[in-house]
Order: C-alpha cells, then sequence, then structure tokens
C-alpha cells in the first residue's frame, strides 16, 4: 500500500476517534453474528466490476487495467475478474463459483462475520469487526443455502482475523483494511490464502441478510505455491502461473507486480456461534 | 383397434336356424357396429372386478361428456382417457345420484353408493366414520375371495391408511401404500411363479399348525364379549382363516397362467421429492405390481386408492394442496381442473398397465371391470348429484364399453347392483331406504 | 364418573413395540409395517375400542411375529437370557415348556392353562423336529404367543360380564399397566393380581410404584401422541419454496420437543397443567433452534432452551409441531388452529361444514391481502359464520408463526396483525391468546376428560358435569399436576369397573 493511502487510513481512525458519538473502544453487546451463505468472485462485465481501488490509482499499473464500479466509481482492482474466465475456459466446465458455493454447503468454508456492539443498523459510531472460520455440519435450506439462525461452533485450527474497530454509516460498514487470513477447502484441497490489506464492506440490505465485498492483494508466489499443491496436469499449472503472473496488477517490482488483486462477494445470514 | 370376434353361441344359433350360412343380420349387427369391440368371453380366464378411487370429485360440467351412445366424444377432464376410449374398453355413466343422505362430507358419498347406506360418524367427519355394512367389493370377495390367494387386495397411491373398502361395521380395509411391502406381501416368501415344481415350503404346514392354536386360544375369549366385539373378534377370527386357505393354495402347484412372472422389487419407498408427494412414480409402481398380482391370479377383487376421501395432496406445480383448492380457489378453478385432468392421465396409465397384460386373445383388463369413481360430485359443495363413474373393461363381456349412458337423477345404487350382478353374486336387493333396488342399470349391461 | 362400557381394545403400534421389547428384549427390531393405528373422533385409544383389524393387519400381525421370533431366536446374549435350559435335541419339550410359559405369561397377561401351554410346546417341538433345531422351533412357539388374541387385545370385560361389574385384578392390572407405562404389566404387578392383593391399600401402592418408576415417561409419551395427534407429524408435507426450511425431519423433530417438554414440565418439573402454555422452557435440536431463532443447546441431539421473555413464542402454542399440523401445505390456517384449541383444549365439539355450502374465500387482492383478510368472508356469510367465529379469531392469534412455525412480520407482504378473542376476552398477541387459554375455565376439566378418554377407551358418558366433578376436584385439589390426575384415575372406581358394553356397533 502506498504511503499516502497509509496515512489517510489512520487519519480517518483518528476522525473516527474524535467523533462526539464514540468515546473508547465498542461494547461488546448486542453482538451480531453473520454467516455467509454464498460466496462467489466479484465478475466483470464489459468494464465494470465490483471491487475496490486497492491502490489508489486510476489507469494502468503492470499492464492492468481497472475496472468501474457499478456505481460508476473508478480505477477498481479486480485481476481475477480478467484472469478466472480464462482459465475456467481452459478447464472445460469449470465453475469455480460452483465448486465455493458446494464448499459451503458441504461445510468445507463456513465464514463468519462477528460485529460487536451494533446498537443502531443505519448508523452507529462504534462497532467492533472479526472474520473468522466455523465449522459444523451445517444446516441447509430446501435450495440447499445456509439456513438462517444456525448455530455453528469456532474453528480453532483457523486464525481469527481481527479487523478492529469501525462505525456504521448508511447502513454500511467498512473496517480500515488490514491483512487477512482465508482458510480454503474445496474438495480435496486445503490452503489458505492471505489477503494483503484486504478491504471489507458489510451492507445491511434486509432484515436477515447482509451483502458485502472482501478485495485485497495476494501475492503471485503465495498463490502459484498453492497451484502446485493441486492435483492438476503440469501444463495447466504452468499455464496458471503464467497467467497469474501477467495479470498481476498490485505492488510493483520494477516492471512485474508482485501481488495480483482478487475480489469476492458474499451473502450471509443471521446465526450463532456455539461454545 | 377393435377385435371382431364371433361369438359362440350367436354362431350356433345361426347354423341351427338351417343354413349353412349361419350369419344371420343380428350378428352382423353386432360385430360390424364401431367402434367400441365386441365383448370378450371369459372362457380360460376368470373375471375380475376392481375399484380405482380418487378424492375430491371433479368439476361436473368439465367432466360429463356431452354426445350421448357409442362412439361419444370426451370431456375436458376425461381427455386424457383418450387412448382407453380409442380402444374402446371405457365408459361412462352420468346422471347418477346417491340417495342416501349426505351428512358426512366426502364420506357419505362412497358409502351411500357402495355401503347402500349413509355413514356414521360421531364428529361428522370422515375420518371418523364408518360404513353401514359391508362395501360391494367385500360382498363379492366373500362370494368368489376363498378361490384365490387373497380374497380382495386394497393398496394406495397416497400414503394414508382409509380405505373405501369395507368388511362391515367398523371393519376398515387398511391399504397398502409401500411398493416395498407390497412387493413382499404378493411375490415374498413363499410365491412361485407357473411352472415351478419345486414343491411347496415346508415352513408353510408349521405356520398352519401356528394358526390352528391361535384358533383354539381365540374360542375361549369369545363367549365373554358383547356383540359388538364379538364381531370385532370375528374379523380377526376370519382373517386367520383366509390365511390359512391362503397357506393352503401356497402348497398347491401354481395355477397357470403365461403372463404371471416374478416383478422386480421395487428399489425405493419413493419419497416425497421437494415436499411434494411423488404421486406419479408411485401410481406406477403400484399399478405394475397389481397387474402382475391379478395376472397371477392372486386375487380377483382389488381396490386402488390412488388418492383418499378429502385429502390434501399437494401436486406438483400446484399453488395449495387439493381439499385446498377445491374450497378456496375461486372462479372456475383452473387448478383444480389441471389436477382432475392430471388424474384422468394416471388413470389411463393404469388401465393401460392392465391392458398390456395379455391373457389369451384378450387382455386382463377386457377380463375385469373396473369402476372408477370419487368421493364427490362436485369437491366444492360435496355434492353427491351428478356423480362421477367411469367403467373400464367390460369385465368378460358383462359391461358395454365404449358408450356415454345418461340418466339423470338415477339412484347410483342400481349401478352398485349391476356390479354385483356382474361378479355372479345372488344378490336380490342393494341399498337402503330410497337407495334400494332391485334391478341393475340394463342399458350399460350386455345381454 | 360413570364407568365406561366392557371393551376389548386392540394393542396399538407404539404398546405392541413396547410389549415386545418388555418380552424378549431390546435389541429385537420390531417391523415397521403393523396395521395403522386409526383414531375415531382424533383419538387413537377409542379407535382401539372401535375398530376391527383388517385382513391385512392380521397379515401383517403373522409376519412381524416371524420376523420377531427369528431375532429373539438368534444366536447371541440374548437368546441365552431367554433360553436358560440346555436343550437334549431339537424336539425337548421340558425346555420348550420353560422357555414358552414364562413368556405367555407375561404376553398375555395371565398364566396360561396347561392345555394352552401344551398346544404351544406342541407347535414349537414339533417344528424343531421337522426342522432339525430346537431354536428354529422355539421360533414357531414364540410367533404362535405372539399372534394370539389374548396377546394383542386386552379384554376389560368385568368380572360378571356381560352385564359388567368390576374389572378382574389381572383385567386391572393389564389396564393398569398400559395406561400408565404403555406397556405389558410387570412381573409383580401380575404377582399381585393372581394373589388378588391388587385392591384397597395394595392397589395403591402398587399405583405409587408405577407412578414412580422411569416407565411412566413412555406411558406420558403415548399419551401425548394420541392426545395432540403427534403420529401425524410423521406425514408433513409443506412446499419446500414457501417453507425452505421445511424437510423430511421437521416433522420428527417437532414431535420429539413436544414430548420432550411435556415429560420436563410434567414429570420433572411437575408443574399446574395451565403453566404449560405459559412456559418459556422448550426442548429444541439445531434445526428446530434454526427456526426459533434462538442459539442451539447442544451439538446433537436435543437441550433445553429458554425462550426470549419478550418474545411471542410461548408455551405449547408456541410448538412447531401444533404450529405445523394445524396448518396447511403452502400456507398457515387460522381456522385449523382454532379448531385445535377449541376442541383438543378446550373441548367444545364442532361440527363439519354443512354438505352443498360455498366455501371459497377469495384470493389475495388490493382489498385483502393477508389471510386475515380473506377470512373476514367466513365470517360475512351466516352459513358460515356460526362456526367460524368460534374459531377463526382464536386461530388468528398464532399468524404470526408460519405454516412449519417460524416467527413472521408480513404475511403476503402486508403486516399480520394477530389480534382477536377467545369468546369474550380480547387479545392482540400470540402470547396474549396464550395467556387467556392458559386462564380459561374450561381448560382444566377438559385435559381430564381427554385423560379419562385415553385411559378407557371410551368417552364420559352419561351426566357429565356431575360424573366428572369428581376427578376435576381430584385434579385441582393435586394442585392440577398430570401424576395427580393419573393417580386419581387409576385409583376411580370408574376406572377399574365397566358397563354392560353397547349393544350394536356404533
Amino acid at each position: 500500500m502506498s504511503v499516502s493511502r497509509r496515512s489517510a487510513a489512520w487519519l480517518a481512525l483518528l476522525l473516527a476517534a474524535c467523533e462526539p458519538a464514540t468515546s473508547g473502544t465498542c461494547a461488546a453487546d448486542p453482538e451480531e453474528v453473520w454467516i455467509v451463505s454464498e460466496l462467489a468472485f466479484g465478475r466483470a462485465e464489459g468494464r465494470v466490476a465490483p471491487g475496490f481501488d486497492l491502490d489508489g490509482l486510476v489507469g494502468m499499473q503492470c499492464g492492468a487495467r481497472d475496472y468501474t464500479a457499478p456505481d460508476g466509481t473508478p480505477g477498481i482492482d479486480n485481476a481475477l475478474a480478467e484472469l478466472l474466465p480464462l482459465v475456467e475456459a481452459q478447464v472445460g466446465g469449470l465453475r469455480l463459483d460452483g465448486l465455493v458455493q458446494n464448499s459451503i454447503a458441504s461445510g468445507q468454508i463456513l465464514l463468519a462475520f462477528q460485529l460487536a456492539g451494533v446498537d443502531d443498523r443505519t448508523r452507529d459510531g462504534c462497532v467492533g469487526v472479526r472474520m473468522r472460520r466455523l465449522s459444523g455440519s451445517p444446516l441447509l435450506s430446501s435450495d440447499n443455502l445456509l439456513l438462517p439462525f444456525q448455530t455453528l461452533y469456532p474453528d480453532d485450527t483457523a486464525v481469527v482475523n481481527e479487523l478492529g474497530e469501525s462505525r456504521i454509516d448508511g447502513a454500511r460498514i467498512e473496517p480500515t483494511p488490514t491483512d487477512i487470513s482465508l482458510p480454503v477447502s474445496i474438495l480435496d484441497a486445503r490452503f489458505t490464502l492471505d489477503v494483503r490489506d484486504a478491504h471489507v464492506r458489510i451492507t445491511y440490505v434486509g432484515d436477515d441478510v447482509v451483502e458485502g465485498m472482501v478485495a485485497g492483494g495476494i501475492d503471485v508466489e503465495q498463490i502459484i505455491g498453492i497451484v502446485g499443491t493441486l492435483n492438476i496436469p503440469d501444463d495447466l499449472e504452468a499455464m496458471a502461473g503464467l497467467l497469474v503472473r501477467s495479470y498481476a496488477d498490485l505492488e510493483p517490482q520494477g516492471r512485474d507486480c508482485g501481488q495480483i488483486s482478487a475480489v469476492l462477494t458474499f451473502r450471509a445470514v443471521p446465526g450463532f456461534i456455539g461454545d | 383397434m377393435s377385435r371382431l370376434r364371433i361369438h359362440r353361441r350367436t354362431m350356433l344359433r345361426g347354423m341351427l336356424g338351417g343354413t349353412a350360412v349361419g350369419v344371420g343380420l343380428p350378428l352382423l349387427e353386432l360385430f360390424l357396429d364401431p367402434p367400441y369391440s365386441a365383448r370378450a368371453e371369459c372362457v380360460a380366464f376368470p373375471k375380475r372386478f376392481g375399484t380405482w378411487f380418487w378424492g375430491n370429485g371433479v368439476l361436473p360440467e368439465r367432466f360429463r361428456p356431452t354426445g350421448t351412445g357409442p362412439g361419444f366424444e370426451l370431456s375436458e377432464q376425461l381427455a386424457p382417457l383418450a387412448p382407453m376410449h380409442e380402444r374402446g374398453k371405457i365408459s361412462v355413466v352420468s346422471g347418477l345420484r346417491v340417495m342416501t343422505p349426505n351428512t358426512v362430507p366426502h364420506g357419505s358419498g362412497p358409502a351411500g353408493f357402495l355401503g347402500g347406506a349413509d355413514m356414521y360418524s360421531p364428529d361428522g367427519n370422515a375420518s371418523s366414520g364408518t360404513f353401514p355394512g359391508p362395501s360391494i367389493d367385500q360382498i363379492m370377495a366373500n362370494a368368489i375371495g376363498d378361490q384365490t390367494l387373497l380374497p380382495s387386495l386394497e393398496i394406495g397411491v397416497q400414503r394414508a391408511d382409509g380405505s373405501i373398502s369395507w368388511r362391515g361395521r367398523n371393519a376398515m380395509n387398511t391399504i397398502e401404500s409401500s411398493p416395498i411391502e407390497l412387493f413382499g406381501t404378493l411375490f415374498g416368501a413363499g410365491f412361485r411363479a407357473p411352472g415351478d415344481t419345486s414343491g411347496p415350503d415346508p415352513r408353510l404346514g408349521l405356520r398352519q399348525s401356528v394358526l390352528d392354536v391361535v384358533n383354539d386360544q381365540a374360542g375361549r375369549l369369545r363367549p365373554r364379549l358383547g356383540l359388538s366385539d364379538r364381531a370385532r373378534l370375528d374379523a380377526h377370527l376370519d382373517a386367520i382363516r383366509s390365511i390359512e386357505t391362503r397357506i393352503a393354495r401356497l402348497q398347491e402347484n401354481p395355477p397357470s397362467f403365461e403372463a404371471c412372472m416374478l416383478p422386480t422389487m421395487p428399489e425405493a419407498d419413493y419419497p416425497d421429492v421437494m415436499g411434494r408427494p411423488d404421486m406419479d412414480a408411485r401410481s406406477d409402481v403400484m399399478a405394475d405390481l397389481l397387474a402382475m398380482a391379478l395376472a397371477c391370479d392372486q386375487t380377483r377383487i382389488f381396490t386402488v386408492m390412488y388418492s383418499q376421501p378429502v385429502n390434501n395432496v399437494l401436486y406438483t406445480d400446484r399453488s395449495a394442496g387439493h381439499h385446498q383448492l377445491t374450497h378456496d380457489e375461486p372462479g372456475d378453478q383452473p387448478e383444480v381442473n389441471e389436477i382432475v385432468q392430471g388424474i384422468m392421465g394416471r388413470l389411463n396409465r393404469f388401465l393401460e398397465r392392465l391392458d398390456a397384460v395379455a391373457e389369451g386373445d384378450e387382455t386382463l383388463l377386457d377380463h375385469s371391470t373396473v369402476l372408477c369413481t370419487s368421493d364427490v360430485s362436485f369437491g366444492r359443495t360435496h355434492s353427491l348429484d351428478e356423480y362421477p363413474v367411469v367403467l373400464a373393461g367390460g369385465g368378460c363381456g358383462s359391461f358395454k364399453m365404449g358408450i356415454h349412458h345418461v340418466s339423470p337423477g338415477e339412484n347410483i345404487c342400481r349401478l352398485s347392483y349391476s356390479l354385483l350382478q356382474s361378479m355372479d353374486v345372488p344378490v336380490s336387493t342393494f341399498g337402503e331406504g330410497p337407495a334400494q333396488t332391485d334391478v341393475g342399470i340394463s342399458e350399460i349391461e350386455e345381454t | 364418573m360413570l364407568p365406561g362400557p366392557g371393551s376389548l381394545p386392540r394393542l396399538t403400534r407404539s404398546q405392541y413395540r413396547h410389549a415386545i421389547t418388555d418380552l424378549l428384549g431390546p435389541a429385537i427390531v420390531v417391523p415397521a409395517a403393523l396395521e395403522p393405528d386409526i383414531p375415531i373422533e382424533g383419538s387413537v385409544a377409542l379407535g382401539t375400542t372401535t375398530l376391527a383389524v383388517s385382513a391385512r393387519g392380521v397379515g401383517l400381525y403373522e409376519r412381524a411375529a416371524y420376523a420377531i421370533a427369528e431375532q429373539a431366536m438368534a444366536e447371541g446374549p440374548a437368546r441365552d437370557a431367554l433360553v436358560t435350559c440346555a436343550p437334549t435335541g431339537p424336539g425337548d419339550a421340558a425346555c420348550a415348556g420353560e422357555v414358552l410359559a414364562p413368556l405367555a405369561r407375561r404376553a398375555y397377561r395371565r398364566t396360561p392353562s396347561p392345555e394352552e401351554l401344551e398346544a404351544l410346546v406342541a407347535v414349537a417341538v414339533n417344528a424343531g423336529a421337522t426342522l432339525g433345531d430346537f431354536h428354529d422351533g422355539l421360533e414357531y412357539g414364540i410367533a404362535a404367543i405372539l399372534m394370539t388374541p389374548d396377546f394383542l387385545y386386552r379384554p376389560a370385560l368385568g368380572g360378571a360380564a356381560p352385564e359388567g361389574g368390576a374389572l378382574s385384578q389381572l383385567e386391572l392390572a393389564s389396564r393398569l399397566a398400559f395406561f400408565l407405562w404403555d406397556t405389558l404389566p410387570d412381573d409383580a404387578l401380575l404377582d399381585h393380581a393372581e394373589a388378588g392383593t391388587l385392591e384397597g391399600a395394595g392397589l395403591e401402592a402398587e399405583v405409587d410404584r408405577m407412578l414412580a418408576d422411569p416407565r411412566l415417561a413412555q406411558g406420558l409419551r403415548a399419551f401425548a401422541t394420541d392426545w395432540l395427534e403427534l403420529d401425524r407429524l410423521s406425514n408433513l408435507s409443506k412446499d419446500s419454496t414457501m417453507f425452505r426450511a421445511a424437510s423430511a425431519e421437521l416433522g420428527p423433530d417437532a414431535r420429539e420437543e413436544t414430548l420432550r417438554f411435556l415429560e420436563h414440565h410434567f414429570l420433572t418439573e411437575e408443574v399446574p397443567y395451565r403453566d404449560i402454555f405459559t412456559s418459556r422452557t422448550t426442548f429444541v435440536n439445531r434445526r428446530l433452534a434454526s427456526i426459533y431463532g434462538v442459539e442451539a443447546p447442544a451439538r446433537e441431539g436435543f437441550g433445553a432452551v429458554t425462550l426470549p421473555e419478550d418474545g411471542e413464542r410461548i408455551g405449547l402454542l408456541g410448538h412447531a409441531s401444533l404450529l405445523s399440523l394445524h396448518a396447511h401445505a403452502t400456507s398457515t390456517s387460522p381456522t385449523l388452529r382454532g379448531k385445535f384449541i377449541r376442541t383438543t383444549l378446550l373441548c367444545t365439539e364442532i361440527p363439519p361444514p354443512p354438505a352443498s355450502v360455498e366455501t371459497t374465500i377469495p384470493p389475495p387482492s388490493v382489498d385483502a391481502t393477508t389471510l386475515r383478510d380473506r377470512l373476514a368472508a367466513h365470517r360475512d356469510s351466516p352459513a358460515c359464520a356460526a362456526c367460524h367465529t368460534a374459531l377463526d379469531p382464536i386461530g388468528l392469534g398464532l399468524e404470526q408463526f408460519d405454516g412449519i412455525g417460524a416467527l413472521r412480520t408480513l404475511d403476503n407482504g402486508a403486516p399480520i396483525d394477530a389480534s382477536g378473542h377467545l369468546d369474550d376476552r380480547p387479545f392482540t398477541t400470540g402470547r396474549q391468546l396464550a395467556e387467556l387459554v392458559a386462564e380459561h375455565p374450561e381448560l382444566v376439566s377438559c385435559f381430564v376428560e381427554r385423560v379419562f378418554r385415553y385411559a378407557t377407551g371410551s368417552e364420559p358418558e352419561g351426566d357429565d358435569e356431575g360424573a366428572l366433578h369428581d376427578a376435576n376436584q381430584r385434579f385441582v385439589g393435586g394442585g392440577t399436576r398430570y401424576r395427580a390426575l393419573v393417580r386419581a384415575i387409576a385409583l376411580s372406581p370408574s376406572f377399574r369397573a365397566v358397563r354392560a358394553p353397547h349393544a350394536e356397533a356404533r
């Protein structure tokens, strides 16, 4: 993250801390738990794609072009939106989003956001945000999505991502970007993605639904390393490596970029974390 | 395609008339009249009777065909029976009326039609009610039931227990609605296909000895009972006797029916799909098992409860249960209409199954009379006028097929009388009070 | 209270299963295919005394008898517990007698006569000789016991039948065991009956022993299943697009909740009867917890939860079981829910709709969006109003619970109005309805009637007011606690005697 961006974040934090409505740390209660029931990569339609401006630049970096968000915001970094369709085309019939969704239904990917101290869903000066992985066998509705208000259990093997204190404005929460560790389990593949400087956005859209995005940069070498552990043909592995390097668009190191931007969109339903 | 069949008796009559050309005009008329096939004759095969029943009635104006007589055009709701109609294997009887009181919605209809008198129910609900006496299928089973392994067979497609087959007051024949259990009953231990000369299972004799002991024990209890309990115990003992008869038959060589063979066991019990019963698949598998049971002459009397009286089956694509729709759907009830048509489609498939079993030059269906009816006429009002009745098969030439007979306000027990007579039950009258009759409906009977 | 008529109830499926467990051990798997329990007026107990078994049912008893006997005689510790003698050969009559005599006594609930025993032994010995194996032969003896009407029926005819009178002590022992425990009397109870000590203080002591026995829970479950028609939950048909949380497990899970709830409140906590309508404690598993919107009490199976104090869900009327049963596949049904409260809980009889009446309610429209609005048609038409004004306004109080019992705030997009009235007492929420039901003057006496009907298999008859007054008083005197009511009925002269059976079938 460039220096200017980092300073801006600190300033925002300080300003937030000085707001008269907030003083000190957020209360623990009332707590809300939101379990991710639908998860997918943020896809592009033409030059429009969801995501954030991760590098503070509008335009090209390492040869990757920025997108425009559906609400018109320019400079969106979402390299996977360009890359994934190519990968899926190479592997006939591969639908990554379907695989991810099945992993949720089978209990392999159970992610939750814990929000502490939510007094008002439209405007709240202090809300603690935490993202973590859960375990348990998920209860499914008749359309194969997670049932709302179910109880799942903490996964002690996974890191709890403290996203710090944030606020709710216009029914929306955007914690300060920070590194998060995203455990992934799809079919028989298990790995962790370290998302650098992850931007998270959570929006209340109904009584019992939130929508959101998680976006950030992932080290190219980490991805290539993970792909190497997967049980896929060598030529596909090589191609994937090539694609990731050429589409990397963050953390310029000379002519190349060391990270690739990724955007995940999600919907989450209320739930409980049991003991 | 109509099959021309020269009736043997008529041929002889012609020849005795003196000339070598023994074919007189009346005979020509008989087998030249389109479109219905000439009637079947039961020479080497037994006559069967069955009821195919669905709940919640029809929409009478759209059920009743407009034309009458032979070659009539099917109505909108009967249209799915076109394949059977083209083969000339169904007849429709309209205008019939249940003359006995209508005190129990969905209960008084079947009780009055098949039992001859009103249902009795302590709280007015069909589910708590009893027929006044035996239903016609059981009267038939009493007469001929001991000639087969099972006196009668009651099965269902909708998973439920109730039926329109009663052995007497408070003695309902519960139905078998599990395909796997039905297979076990019909083709499980002890079943031998025709030609199987491996000899009876020695355990059959041991079962017989157990039943002897059971019978003796029961004798001690009987004298202490009041009348109604005595009748209940007698029903139990009758059933034991039926099992004894069955065991005795199983010890004989199986009767030779060419079409009879061991069917494949149903794989699963056909669970609900997305909260809705899989009526289509269940109907087909039950029809297959029943057709084979009849082909093997395991029984000659059957009842198929496709759906129960007052049922609230949630059919695929429907916005509510059947019973609820009959009462809540406004206007001309398009959803109810589609449900009835769907049920008639299932009926057609059922009849096709029976028609696919060859018996000599005819089919199992030709040798059967199938009464297809419901628990009311118009579901919304529970009316018992314009009662829906389709007859199929003809029962070895007992009934005219391919005709639509209308008799407005006719006592429906006259049809019950005809049905009993067609199965050679020596009946003098049927029905009580206003429903009592000592004649059938001659217009539909084959003389 | 007038005694019921002499009767011959047939064992229910659950009684049959419990009896087999008591006779042959818990490892026996009883086949699921048995004659179904058919209720009359919503009561299986009434059905057991009224209906005749079907031919199919007798055939199923025969099949089940052999399937059970085969398991019982399979090599293993269970068989060793039953066959304690060492047979000298396939046709060892003495050893067969040793096995079959106690089985027959427990099964028939009386000591079999020498002739009866001889016949059973003969069957076993003959079979053993034919098959060349003693234990295989015993299967036939056991099957004979299980098929005999003396096992399958439990006569309550009185000593001097057919005029009725006091039940014999053996008949009483049977009736007590099936009422309190839903199974066969144990040896101790039979011993008392055969010794003639099942009366007076001896009877009281036995009843108290039975009330303290853990099998009372089994008996309560059987009563509750009959009283609330919980068996119908096995066949729940709910449209899965409308109710995305519905599944094949919903019905059975909901039944288990209600049964545990009643066990807890009636037997563990022994609360007054009315309190089950206002209690905030219930028992859920993970799936029910998600439908109720509460944290699951346990990772697996059921656990206790306390529902929120300020929530709408309260007591028995908040259970998914009753809310699902009394609803349609694609919607709720205020009429069915109102009818449940009126007839099952308050014992008011409501006749069915008259034949040939128009029963349509209008479809949803701008003027009538919610089911509540559309049902108003029931009360506008005079033919319908007579009954529906007694039903709908009650059931409307539960409109906040959808067709599977989940809370909702909108019906077809419009806010739900859960106001109504119970008799002349108005309410605006489901919680208030529950409180009014709990206070209703008919509630307690109706429960007494229901338990009596269950215990005897017949409706209370005669001059009801005076007749049931006694049992009522005892119930109320015992703090309207379930155990006290069961005790009162078990010791009441009306339970220990019968009058002449009905002259003819109903």
